[in-house]
């Protein structure tokens, strides 16, 4: 009964805000990809905001109990049964006619992505039995905290008592794992890896649909290649760490705002979105504030170049406007439950000033922060750059990754800052590395895969070059006849 | 001018999958390897505490303390094995940690001093030794878990 409990939980939420995109995104063409997308989108928001919900209750009513999950559902079937109803009443998107294959090697590429996808999932569910409770920071921090949530019942502030470090850390996590835990009525183990692969695939999804709908099959199918074949993206899954929730919310928004680019503006709703995915990732971990103030900046550098300082401000507005109800449970935690932040708590003028001033601490840190993830993803740093050999880059890609090639900058500026100044043994500090790189991966990919040329195109390409020369060619040719026909004389 | 040796499309797009084949084949054999290996030393921990949620008493905070004379802390070190009592404990809540062997005259000196009565859970990882602390006339034992882990109470000092 409790394990059905569980399943309506995720299914019902997931459920209504997949109808909730589907009608806001009715425009778009009736595909799998457009399907796939929506459902993977409709995961990654469903998560979000029930793990935000559950805050909101433990903190305004109590231990969210029967009458927290009554609520819930009902809120989201209505919300979904609306939608429902909305969309009826909306005249269908066309179905595409399915595109003959224009590459031979398509099919293979197919095989090949399904046996990454096989091994990966494999990987995944082996790795639960291996790891079922998470690695260091999930049992440590992540579903500590939210076995006090759970557990504690009415003493439920004991999650942020002062003899937990780092209790100041956001409550994506904690409050996802806790919330599906008093559907179940018992803290299984399974239940946090459950979350941690719904993520994964959300990842995954997301990557892989956008690209199908933003390039082609073949640039989504590649990207998805490359995200489950990453080993330490993988693994930082399996581990339940949080920067691949993390990870999602940044994706989610890069990605709506390609989309918002991609279409010139035109669906000024997605801005809102985007905002929410920002707050969300706010939720998850401190670095998804530096994500939220990067995206704000970076956003507004490049509307600046493109459209004057009244547009810039205008997007950034509707961003903020869609993180702010994110953002106030993040600043209610902050102020009223968590303790201090322990980088910033061991920060002083004077030590703060020499750690700054020291160039051992700046090689030590940026050496890091640039080889650690190259030796990652080894493999990949040499097959990569041939992809965009093979087929170059595609034309006006800038309009849709100028913002993340912007804003990642800015983001490595932050994590530089805070390994320097950090109150602990710099090498120490810099073994989190990899799950910094981590957080920004799959968003890499997307900008990465934006920019590539797609295989198709490059075949167009290729194709209608032949044909030109070939017609160059014979109007030479012809010329060449008609001229000695004329009895001129052609150099 | 730089000419570069045009790529084969095809060939370029099998390298990428190749190496996220590569790629998931050793994220795959690696977590096997590692659960063919005894249980992880996390779930042994994990299960070596998780009696204590029952024991600990719900308004007072315990002190963690290792033995570390004998324990091995090659498997696990003091501040792991302090967040690994606390997950398997929780909500019981623990002050901190202290090294049993280096700070038992401290300890015992405070528990001495100390106004209010005190919880006190001791790790060994070698059960049959009793810690030498333990035979201070103010240290109770509450219980014993015959695995190296004791639950002590430390009277406060008249």
């Amino acid at each position: 009964m409790n394990l059905l409990a569980a399943i309506i939980s995720l299914f019902i939420p997931i459920a209504a805000v997949y109808l909730i995109v589907n009608y806001c995104d009715r425009d778009a063409p009736s595909e799998f990809a457009t399907r796939a997308f929506h459902l993977s989108l409709a995961v990654a928001i469903a998560l979000g905001i029930t793990s935000w919900g559950y805050f909101v209750w433990l903190f305004a009513v109590g231990p969210p109990g029967v009458l927290h999950h009554f609520c819930e559902i009902v809120a989201f079937a209505i919300l979904g049964a609306g939608a429902w109803l909305a969309r009826r009443g909306t005249p269908r998107a066309p179905t595409l006619a399915s595109t003959p294959i224009p590459l031979a090697w398509r099919n293979t590429l197919i095989r090949l992505f399904v046996a990454t996808l096989v091994l990966a999932s494999c990987g995944c569910v082996v790795g639960y039995f291996d790891l079922p409770h998470g690695d260091w920071d999930a049992w440590a921090i992540w579903n500590q905290r939210a076995r006090f949530l759970f557990r504690s019942g009415e003493d439920w502030p004991l999650a942020f008592s002062s003899s937990f470090p780092r209790n100041d850390y956001p409550l994506f996590v904690p409050c996802l794992n806790a919330r599906l835990w008093s559907y179940l009525g018992e803290d299984a183990c399974w239940s946090p890896w459950l979350m941690a692969m719904l993520i994964l695939g959300s990842i995954s999804g997301l990557l892989i649909s956008g690209l199908c709908r933003l390039r082609d099959k073949t640039v989504g199918l590649l990207a998805g290649c490359v995200l489950l074949g990453s080993v330490f993206f993988l693994r930082n899954s399996t581990m339940q760490y949080a920067d691949v929730p993390l990870s999602l919310f940044i994706l989610v928004a890069m990605l709506l705002l390609a989309f918002y680019d991609h279409a010139k503006g035109e669906n000024r709703r997605l801005l809102i979105l985007v905002g929410l995915a920002a707050g969300l990732a706010a939720w998850t971990k401190n670095e998804g504030v530096l994500f939220f103030v990067s995206l704000i900046v970076a956003r507004f550098v490049v509307i600046l170049r493109r459209r004057g300082v009244r547009a810039a401000i205008g997007e950034c507005l509707e961003i903020a406007i869609g993180a702010l109800p994110i953002l106030t449970a993040v600043v209610l935690q902050k102020v009223f439950l968590a303790g201090e932040n322990d980088l910033f708590v061991a920060q002083g003028e004077g030590v703060t000033w020499m750690r700054l001033v020291a160039p051992s601490r700046w090689l030590c840190v940026v050496s890091a922060l640039l080889t650690q993830p190259l030796g990652a993803v080894h493999l990949f740093t040499i097959v990569l750059p041939l992809l965009f050999f093979a087929f170059g880059t595609h034309k006006g890609h800038l309009r849709e990754t100028s913002t993340v090639f912007v804003m990642l900058p800015l983001i490595f500026c932050g994590w530089c800052l805070v390994c320097v100044t950090t109150p602990y043994e710099i090498r120490w500090q810099m073994t989190v590395t990899m799950r910094l790189f981590s957080q920004i991966w799959p968003t890499i990919l997307l900008a990465l895969f934006l920019a590539l040329n797609s295989p198709e195109r490059r075949a167009q390409e290729s194709e209608a070059s032949l044909r030109g020369m070939a017609r160059e060619a014979l109007d030479a040719a012809r010329g060449s006849c008609c001229g000695a026909d004329d009895g001129t004389i052609k150099n | 001018m730089l000419r570069l040796p045009s790529l084969s499309p095809r060939a370029c797009v099998i390298a990428v999958c190749f190496c996220a084949i590569v790629g998931s084949a050793r994220f795959l054999v690696g977590r096997c390897l590692l659960l063919v290996r005894e249980m992880p030393v996390e779930q042994q921990f994990l299960a070596k505490y998780a009696p204590l949620r029952d024991i600990l008493p719900k308004e007072q905070a315990a002190e963690f303390m290792v033995d570390s004379e004998h324990a091995d802390l090659d498997r696990f070190d003091l501040n792991g094995r302090f967040f690994l009592i606390q997950y398997a404990a929780s909500p019981r809540l623990f002050k901190g940690w202290a090294d049993f062997s280096r700070k038992s005259a401290t300890v015992a000196e405070q528990s001495e001093k100390d106004a209010n009565s005190r919880i006190i859970v001791v790790d060994s990882d070698r059960p049959e030794v009793v810690p030498k602390i333990a035979s201070s006339p103010k240290w109770r034992l509450l219980a014993d878990l015959q695995n190296g882990v004791r639950v002590y109470s430390v009277e406060p000092s008249r």
